[in-house]
């Protein structure tokens, strides 16, 4: 095995952080979609809590992801 | 669906397909390229949607139907329909003096400077007893009602200054000495409702 087929192969820290916030915010965005089709109170209540809490999460799971890489 | 949040649910779709394509293939961010794409998939586009998928909720909650859909304040929507000229809020809506899909709005915003801010705070509060607090049985305004919110459309207008009653009051009207409900006193009256005929809305 050579070293680039070596470095290729580990995944770096930024990899599990980067998918870890992938799954919050994916998820998160797809509720606030999902709640734009709707009139109703909870409607909003569930774009806010968790689709909006699981986008800034992931969001700030991101930042620190690039920031500490 | 609005043209606006078909726009948003575009871009959130387009945001998620993106952090797909990240989260698959991590090693996309070796590259500069890949480092965009992330920056845009993981930050920008997330932003970007939330906002104005906010923007979006904002202005539906702004609607009668977004008001009425509590069930606590259906006999408010009801009172719009009451057949009689001498109802206020009936009077208005029929008449088309407010606009029709934003009828609970247009008179229950306070139009000064933070009057939308407050109203919305309000309504995050209204949303809170409604599902997990409990409701009053009366339900009342947290203040007066000020002549403001009526002079905003009003004031200036012919049929007001000229009106006969309001000879000689204009004055109090304006400077809130006169309460405008002082005088026009059936506004939603929802306790006699069952006694009133209601208005049947053409079908278009």
């Amino acid at each position: 095995m050579t070293t680039l087929e070596t470095s290729a192969a580990v995944p770096r820290p930024i990899d599990r952080r980067l998918r870890q916030a992938a799954w919050l915010i994916a998820p998160g965005l797809a509720i606030q979609a999902a709640t734009l089709g709707s009139a109703h109170p909870l409607a909003f209540i569930a774009f806010l809590f968790p689709g909006g809490l699981m986008v800034a999460a992931g969001i700030i799971l991101f930042l620190w992801a690039i920031a500490s890489a | 669906m609005t043209g606006m949040a078909l726009a948003v649910t575009s871009l959130i779709v387009l945001a998620i397909a993106l952090i797909a394509v990240v989260a698959v293939r991590p090693g996309l961010t070796s590259a500069k390229g890949g480092k965009v794409l992330a920056f845009l998939a993981f930050f920008l586009l997330p932003v970007l949607g939330g906002v104005f998928a906010l923007e979006a909720h904002l202005e539906r909650s702004k609607s009668t139907e977004f008001c009425l859909s509590c069930h606590i304040m259906e006999p408010y929507g009801k009172s719009l329909k009451v057949d009689s000229a001498d109802f206020l809020p009936a009077a208005h809506f029929q008449n088309r003096r407010i606009p029709r899909d934003q009828a609970c709005y247009t008179c229950h915003t306070n139009y000064a400077m933070f009057g939308g801010m407050k109203a919305k705070v309000r309504g995050l509060r209204h949303l809170y007893i409604n599902y997990l607090g409990t409701a009053p049985a009366k339900i009342e305004l947290y203040e007066p009602f000020l002549n403001r919110e009526c002079l905003h459309c009003h004031a200036g207008a012919r049929s007001y200054e000229e009106s006969e009653g309001h000879d000689g009051q204009l004055e109090d009207l304006a400077t809130e000495k006169t309460s405008c409900i002082e005088c026009h006193t059936d506004v939603h009256d929802v306790e006699h409702l069952a006694e009133q005929a209601l208005w049947k809305e053409p079908k278009p």
